[in-house]
């Protein structure tokens, strides 16, 4: 599972041993909370398939996923889940971080 | 992480449903052009290449190929806000009705006539569609 994001959000993120991912209010009309897809870097079309612009997808977050992620709604719920609060990932979870190179 | 809302239609169980979104979107855009999502290649909305895509299960449609050409770098914005389209659907196998996901930025009274244009397209490509069992 992965997570991306803005270098600020990485910097923050990257800082503390278990990450925790903040649950927000998405532009839109997407329930409030922390977002994560299964698509990795190299998926085609990655920006427009997520919504947002290439500069938030600069630095990724892979983790193991255990199954506790909820479906969008629709069918981008097949790739895109989130958490309806805090989601946190403990070091034994984590596979790996950095910048994508989008 | 995510962007952009998403509403969801139905359609009937037609196997080229990608074509009857393009004849609804080409009306709306005729400078228009297609992305597969898994392909790079921006392809008119007028094309005669768009006939060979009718089982593209996901795909974007932008107003025109600027639009298309700096969707990345822009991301949602006043710019292009509501120019760029993008569909998700799987064939129905069984020929129980199919939902269609439409994502859009906002749903403006331009947009839900776009919607209304679809779902009322799709009725209509559900007259001219032969039994699944007999197109498959």
């Amino acid at each position: 599972m992965f997570h991306y994001t803005d270098r600020d959000g990485y910097n923050a993120i990257v800082s503390q041993p278990t990450w925790c991912f903040k649950a927000a209010q998405p532009p839109g009309n997407h329930p409030f909370g922390a977002y994560f897809t299964d698509l990795p870097p190299n998926t085609p079309n990655l920006a427009k398939r997520l919504g947002i612009p290439r500069r938030k997808l600069a630095y990724y977050f892979e983790f193991v996923d255990v199954g506790d992620l909820t479906p969008l709604p629709g069918q981008r719920g097949e790739h895109i889940f989130y958490s309806p609060s805090d989601y946190n990932v403990v070091k034994e979870r984590q596979i790996g971080h950095g910048e994508t190179g989008l | 992480m995510i962007g952009r809302s998403d509403y969801q239609l139905v359609a009937p169980p037609i196997p080229d449903l990608p074509d009857w979104i393009i004849q609804v979107c080409r009306r709306k855009w005729p400078d228009g052009v297609f992305l597969d999502a898994n392909e790079t290649e921006l392809i008119p909305l007028s094309s005669p290449k768009l006939a060979w895509r009718p089982q593209s299960e996901e795909f974007f449609i932008f107003s025109d190929r600027p639009t298309a050409e700096k969707w990345d770098d822009l991301g949602p914005c006043a710019e292009n806000w509501n120019r760029m389209l993008h569909f998700l659907w799987q064939p129905s196998k069984t020929g129980a009705p199919a939902p269609v996901t439409v994502v859009i930025d906002e749903p403006t009274p331009d947009i839900q006539a776009l919607l209304k244009d679809l779902q009322a397209t799709f009725r209509e490509a559900a007259s001219f569609a032969p039994p699944v069992a007999e197109a498959a």
